[in-house]
């Protein structure tokens, strides 16, 4: 399994360090940044925005090149509960069976995901990667699919700079800090925003455009947010002061805005309003709409500004050879990049997750449980401390009998009688055949209130075969 | 140390006497950063019937004082005392000054002090009084931000016959340098949240601040050699309050004195006589404190720690870091250049010479002499954000006067200027819990062992008594109660080190009684303050009972559990005559 993003590009542990190179970060967003401005002032759109989706991933492959390990695994049950999952059905868990044996997965697409998602060994990875493509996809598909064509590099390179502000992403609502906390309900704003783009291009009146675009918008009702939900204070103040200076050029530039963008910003709105409320509404995707609304609505009146700044600028010598239309865009990404959220973004010191991510899992564990993934059948059910049932689950796609820290199943006191039985070596009994338990994983310090000092004392208390052993007396037993 | 920290849910008062220890945090900053648009908006509102720049001010002034309230009014203790070694130190140095002892001398008996003049102010302030300076100490914060404010608004007034619209742009400058010289993140940045560093942490800092607009409104109508001479003692003033402040102002100068060769040359030559005579009448005055410094502080000692940080982005820190504020206070340098007038160049020079000053790090880093980079920060910083007050001002009249027909009134371009900026505003977004590290560290009350040590020292000593013992104790004993200490962490090292050291060791471990009483009265120490910290640290061979032997020695005081944590204190014996 890899479980780092740096291993895909053969770049050691420990690169980047933020701690050594946010700097060189900076600079080198900087760099790209001025690249982006020659390619925008050179009139090449395309390669203008192949420059602003690379200062994105650069802004943003800066730190998840710096994980150790995915994003928030074994650090956050929630996710680590996913990927144990994931990680499960992706071994060829019988149907039905999640990573605790006979408590079915949880409901997220990920799961049945998980089977076909190649390569295989990138499972675990994916959550981590895909974040980093949704900003990117997202200016790509402004470019193409806003209608005001003359408006179309100015609305991407809004979008790709302004996703997040210093606000809503203090706010806790923000764009790209957000992205990692919701990879696959992030996929689904994607599709959204595709859906709305084109739904607002359709031949029919603005205004039946504008409604099917937020109607589009409902189906993000589905993904579930605190239940406290934002509160009416906050929700009134993101959609107001916190949007300045886009919600006043969105004003301005309402009367000519493109029915995407009227569905974005109305339905937008509307879904920050709900997410306001205790409905478990999800805040971070609402805002996030309503915010995209506003950076499209915003392209018009902007760009007319630029042109009109443009005009005076390129009487300078120096810029006497850019066209005017050209060296709008330029100036907003001259003014924009250097200075956006992204460029500053240090998620490690906001995001105890990013941070807690950088440590990498022990070597002598990642070898461990790749045994058991190649050496024990894809059906057997593991016996585990609860320090390490969520490694067998995750890292050896092994369903386990308990994982207190992860999940809890509803007949726990029977699980919790098998396990004293297996683990004093008395006879199972009627829960012999119930959960179909084959091995055990003990680790020195598993299990000490059974009386068990050392791992090689398990063998000792009934029918256990050694399977597997290491020199830091990680051991597999196979139930005999 | 244990003794530094008290736990949350000890029962507790902030500074305005008020029991806070039952409040929900973070409902109540989440409550203020709610009301703070409200009443930003509704004085915003009455600006547009008032139409005065003085409201526009005093709501710049109420701004900062709804940050610092927010801030302090959760806090069982002085923000900072404690999680903040800096902290400690200067309420150590102000509190041994109003406890009566000489203002040139730290809280380490007989060792030179660099920057006398915030001790002794403080100490004036409060009377002389040791428990009024801790009374006294937070609002101290708060004046120093009103009088950044004030100062500013006053230093960049128009002069008589100027346009009136300066005074709304001196005020738009004061707001900006206040409340828009942070950025939500800086948090996350190597040097954090300026306004918190130095308004809340450093006010003694802060007042060098103040002094600015001041120097160069007094430098910008120098006629005469008289004129001349008061900058020169001005300047020289600004040093005692805080040396780097004046070497950033001449700085400045010297920056001013080259752009009016390269563009004012019929200026150049006053000006760089106004700028040689006042530089060398502020060297001439500060001269024998400058020695005193360069003797005392180690400015010149090469560390590996003294250099940049690689985590920081050098050049950007000071520039695109600052976000729209940075753009703004470009065009304020333009508009500044373009105007032409002295005031205008002195203070685009400050900019220059700041930002000269802060590429100059480089080669400092080098050498490993980096030192102080936060000071030159919040400098750059706070001079940046004033300058893209005028800026903004500027825009604002081009987008008005583009607008709208006929000119729109001052007043109103403020109002909407200032609704524009409200949610980029300090107060807007500050949340101390998480943007400030000394903010949660801080709400505890200090513990119970270490106030009841430093009340019965405060109430039982003379003030004139040194203290020995626990070095790291020693720092709250002068800060709580105003005593000095025979040697203490944090200050540079006194010449007679070890001889102190050998003092500490008589005091506690004898064997020679007399020569000990001897050796103390040759320093004024009166009492030794034990801790479960000297004795690990210094002196592991030793414990308390054997200490409470000495003939030396007698005990007069003892807090906590002799097992444990515990304040210990002895009286030595006074030399039999």
């Amino acid at each position: 399994m890899i479980l780092r993003a740096g291993e895909l590009l053969g770049v050691p542990q420990g690169v980047p360090d933020p701690a050594l190179h946010a700097g060189l970060l900076r600079y080198l967003l900087l760099a790209l940044a001025l690249l982006w401005v020659l390619a925008a002032g050179r009139s090449r759109p395309g390669l203008s925005l192949l420059a602003g989706v690379t200062f994105v991933l650069a802004a943003e492959g800066f730190w998840v090149l710096a994980l150790g390990r995915p994003y928030g695994l074994f650090l956050d049950a929630a996710l680590t509960r996913r990927a144990a999952d994931m990680s499960v059905a992706a071994a060829g868990a019988p149907p039905g069976q999640g990573f605790l044996v006979d408590v079915p997965p949880a409901a997220e697409a990920w799961i049945p995901a998980a089977t076909w998602l190649r390569p295989a060994a990138w499972l675990l990875l994916w959550p981590t990667l895909l974040p980093l493509l949704v900003l990117p996809v997202l200016g790509v598909l402004v470019h193409s699919l806003w209608p005001r064509r003359e408006d179309a590099p100015v609305a991407a390179t809004l979008c790709l700079l302004f996703s997040t502000g210093d606000l809503d992403a203090a706010r806790g609502v923000g764009f790209v800090p957000g992205l990692w906390a919701h990879p696959g309900s992030a996929l689904l704003l994607l599709l959204i925003m595709a859906a709305t783009l084109v739904l607002g291009r359709l031949a029919v009146r603005e205004v039946v455009a504008t409604g099917l675009g937020a109607a589009a918008m409902a189906s993000w009702l589905v993904v579930h947010g605190a239940s406290e939900g934002l509160g009416l204070a906050d929700a009134t103040l993101l959609l107001t002061l916190d949007q300045v200076p886009w919600c006043l050029l969105a004003a301005w530039g309402w009367p000519r805005l493109a029915p995407a963008g009227r569905a974005l910003i109305l339905g937008g709105a509307a879904l920050v309003l709900l997410s306001a409320l205790p409905l478990g509404i999800d805040g971070w995707g609402s805002e996030s709409f309503y915010r995209f609304g506003l950076l499209l609505a915003s392209a018009q009146p902007l760009s007319s500004l630029l042109r009109q700044a443009a005009a005076v600028l390129g009487r300078r010598r120096a810029l006497a050879g850019f066209a005017p239309a050209s060296l709008s865009p330029a100036l907003l990404v001259l003014a924009g990049a250097p200075t956006c959220f992204l460029t500053w973004w240090t998620p490690t010191r906001t995001d105890r997750l990013m941070d807690e991510s950088r440590e990498p899992i022990a070597e002598r564990l990642r070898t461990a449980m790749a045994w058991v993934r190649r050496e024990t059948p894809s059906s057997s059910v593991f016996l585990a401390s609860p320090d390490y049932a969520p490694e067998i689950a995750v890292l050896g796609g092994r369903r386990v009998l308990r994982a207190p820290t992860l999940l809890v199943a509803d007949d726990d006191d029977r699980r919790d009688r098998a396990e004293d039985k297996v683990l004093r070596g008395r006879a199972l009994g009627k829960l012999g055949g119930l959960y179909g338990l084959t091995h055990v994983f003990i680790a020195p310090g598993d299990f000490l209130s059974f009386g068990i000092a050392g791992p090689e004392e398990l063998e000792k208390r009934g029918r256990f075969r050694l399977r597997y052993r290491d020199s830091s007396e990680l051991r597999v037993y196979e139930l005999e | 140390m244990e003794y530094d920290l008290g736990r949350l849910g000890d029962a507790g008062t902030n500074f305005l006497g008020i029991d806070v220890h039952g409040l929900d945090v973070p409902a109540f900053l989440a409550t203020a950063r709610h009301l703070y648009p409200l009443l930003g908006l509704l004085w915003l509102g009455a600006l547009l019937r008032i139409r005065r720049a003085g409201w526009l001010l005093a709501g710049i002034v109420a701004a900062n004082a709804f940050a610092w309230l927010e801030t302090n009014y959760p806090l069982q203790r002085i923000y900072a005392f404690g999680p903040s070694r800096d902290r400690v130190g200067n309420v150590a140095l102000c509190q041994v000054v109003a406890a009566g002892n000489p203002p040139l001398q730290t809280w380490q008996v007989g060792q030179m002090h660099f920057e006398p003049f915030w001790g002794l102010l403080v100490a004036a302030v409060s009377g002389w009084n040791v428990e009024r300076v801790l009374r006294l100490y937070p609002w101290f914060s708060l004046i120093m931000m009103a009088a950044l404010a004030v100062s500013i608004s006053l230093g960049l007034r128009p002069g008589p016959g100027e346009r009136g619209g300066r005074r709304w742009e001196a005020v738009f400058a004061a707001g900006f340098a206040t409340l828009l010289c942070s950025m939500p993140f800086d948090s996350t940045r190597p040097y954090r949240v300026p306004w918190a560093m130095t308004f809340l942490l450093k006010p003694n800092h802060a007042l060098g601040l103040v002094m600015l607009p001041i120097v160069l409104r007094a430098f910008a109508s120098i006629r005469t050699w008289r004129g001349r001479l008061v900058t020169g003692l001005l300047l020289h003033v600004m040093g005692w309050v805080f040396v780097l402040h004046m070497f950033y102002l001449v700085v400045g100068l010297a920056a001013f004195t080259a752009l009016s060769m390269l563009r004012w040359p019929g200026e150049a030559r006053r000006d760089a006589l106004d700028s040689a005579v006042v530089i060398g009448v502020n060297l001439l005055v500060v001269s024998p404190y400058l020695v005193m410094l360069v003797a005392g502080y180690p400015a010149f000692t090469r560390s590996p720690l003294m250099t940049l940080d690689p985590a920081s982005a050098h050049l950007m820190e000071v520039t695109f870091r600052h976000g729209f504020v940075f753009w703004l206070g470009l065009w304020g340098l333009v508009v500044l250049l373009r105007r032409g007038d002295r005031l205008s160049r002195l203070w685009a020079a400050q900019v220059v010479g700041g930002l000269a000053l802060w590429l100059a790090y480089y080669v400092l880093s080098a050498l490993q002499l980096a030192r102080e980079r936060d000071e030159i920060y919040y400098w750059n910083a706070f001079l940046l954000a004033a300058v893209a007050g005028i800026g903004c001002w500027d825009l604002g009249g081009r987008a008005a006067a583009w607008l709208a027909r006929p000119p729109v009134a001052p007043a109103i371009r403020a109002a909407a200027l200032g609704a524009l900026l409200l949610p980029f505003t300090l107060p807007y977004w500050w949340n101390p819990a998480s943007m400030d590290g000394y903010f949660t560290l801080s709400l505890p009350p200090l513990a119970a062992p270490l106030r009841q040590a430093t009340d019965f020292i405060r109430g039982q000593t003379a003030p004139q008594d040194v203290i020995a013992g626990d070095p790291d104790f020693a720092r709250y004993v002068a800060a709580l109660a105003g005593r000095r200490a025979l040697v203490g962490l944090t200050l540079p090292l006194p010449r007679d080190w070890d001889e102190r050291w050998r003092l500490q060791g008589m005091l506690v471990a004898g064997p020679d009684p007399e020569a000990a009483v001897a050796a103390a009265a040759r320093y004024g120490v009166r009492y030794l303050v034990v801790t479960p910290y000297l004795l690990s640290t210094y002196y592991s061979g030793t414990d308390l009972g054997r200490i409470g032997a000495q003939r030396h020695l007698q005990s007069v005081f003892f807090t906590g559990d002799p097992d444990g944590d515990y304040v210990a204190i002895y009286r030595v014996k006074k030399r039999e005559s």
